[in-house]
């Protein structure tokens, strides 16, 4: 069981949370994103869900290398102090990396529930 | 670990600084030896003693390694003893049991002052062994640091 | 799923470390007794390859097979090198000392691991927020 799945408290409502932040972010953002040619930047909804998107696939993996290198460690088959510990470290701060933004689409969500009512 | 170390890493290291211990610990013995020795006339084959002088090899620690450096580095071993055949020097003591015929007795070929220098250049090198087992480990404590 | 499935492997991975340090100290304590040979204990994957004798525990109080809590075999092997001295003790106090030294090392890498992955477990049960 990975770390992420026992972050995940609204599994079911996150990509609509994702949505709806990601597109006021998108909208606000979109003013200021204009660039020299006059384009703006991608949208919002998409950068937010590609921001926590990638960062979930950057903690699986960081997870999963971590895992083996423990393994072969704690067995006695690999003699790797110092690459299995970073590697560790690594797989630490990328999940509570996700935790940090699954909170702030969470905070922010909650913001607009209440402004929007 | 109960099997050999295979990459060149912390406990390869320390094995092979182990090494260096345990063979200065050797060359103090065989010093320990000629001190004690260094009047005695006649050993147990009737003869002078004849001072020894410790052996030392290199022995590669893992020679089909997949890692380059592991295949290189060697650890010492004590692999033998050679007596020095250096005559020692002839004293004439006719009233002496091990005087031989023309009245001199043939004392070991030991100088004391060489072997007590040598005695401290092997207690040099142990403490040596000794300190680059400690770095070994501090570098070890360090790696373990990375994860607090 | 229990909580501590996750470091269960390095709590058995401890356990080996801590019976071996046992071994260790004892072969040390016996650096003067006649007909000592050092021993060591390995556990499940390093049995092949390795000549070893098992130990059976031929009267009350005599040392036996050491067992995992897991269940992981473990074996006590005795080392089977000509014997140094007059005594025919085996130990060689050198590496007898970097074997603990090795053996301390590892325990507390694994110690290390057990505390890092508590404090993330603590860290998600706290919802990811603080702790």
């Amino acid at each position: 069981m990975t770390a992420i799945a026992r972050l995940e408290s609204t599994p079911l409502l996150m990509p609509e949370m994702t949505r709806q932040v990601g597109a006021v972010d998108g909208a606000e953002g979109a003013s200021a994103q204009r660039g020299p040619n006059g384009t703006t930047g991608a949208s919002g909804a998409d950068s937010i869900g590609a921001l926590f998107s990638d960062a979930i696939d950057q903690a699986n993996r960081a997870e999963f290398a971590a895992t083996k290198k423990v393994e072969a460690l704690s067995s006695g088959a690999a003699d790797d102090l110092h690459g299995t510990m970073i590697s560790v470290k690594e797989a630490d701060i990328s999940i509570r990396l996700v935790g940090t933004v699954r909170n702030k689409i969470l905070d922010a969500f909650q913001e607009l529930w209440r402004t929007s009512v | 670990m109960s099997r050999p170390a295979q990459v060149s890493g912390v406990f390869s290291a320390m094995e092979i600084a182990a090494s260096g211990l345990s063979a200065e610990r050797g060359r103090m013995n065989v010093i320990a030896s000629n001190l004690a020795n260094a009047r005695t006339t006649r050993g147990a084959n009737g003869q002078a003693y004849q001072r020894l002088d410790p052996v030392f090899a290199a022995r590669p620690i893992a020679a089909n390694s997949f890692d380059p450096v592991l295949r290189s580095v060697k650890e010492v071993s004590l692999a033998g003893v050679r007596p020095d055949t250096t005559p020692g020097e002839m004293v004439y003591d006719p009233g002496h049991p091990d005087a031989n015929p023309q009245g001199y007795v043939q004392y070991p070929n030991v100088n004391v002052v060489t072997e007590m220098v040598n005695l401290m250049t092997a207690s040099r090198a142990y403490e040596a062994g000794v300190t680059s087992i400690e770095s070994i480990k501090a570098m070890a404590r360090a790696a373990l640091k990375i994860g607090q | 799923m229990r909580i501590l499935d996750s470091v269960e492997h390095l709590r058995a991975g401890m356990d080996y470390h801590l019976a071996r340090q046992n071994l260790l100290t004892a072969n040390l304590a016996h650096v003067d007794t006649p007909g000592f040979r050092p021993m060591d204990l390995q556990r499940a994957g390093a049995f092949e390859g390795a000549l070893q004798t098992a130990l059976v525990a031929t009267q009350p109080g005599h040392i036996a097979q050491p067992h995992a809590a897991s269940g992981e075999a473990w074996r006590v092997t005795q080392g089977t090198s000509q014997a140094g001295g007059l005594d025919g003790n085996g130990v060689n106090v050198d590496r007898e000392a970097v074997k603990i030294a090795t053996n301390q090392i590892r325990y507390d890498t694994l110690a290390s691991l057990v505390q890092n992955e508590l404090s993330g477990l603590a860290w998600a049960a706290n919802d990811g927020r603080g702790a």
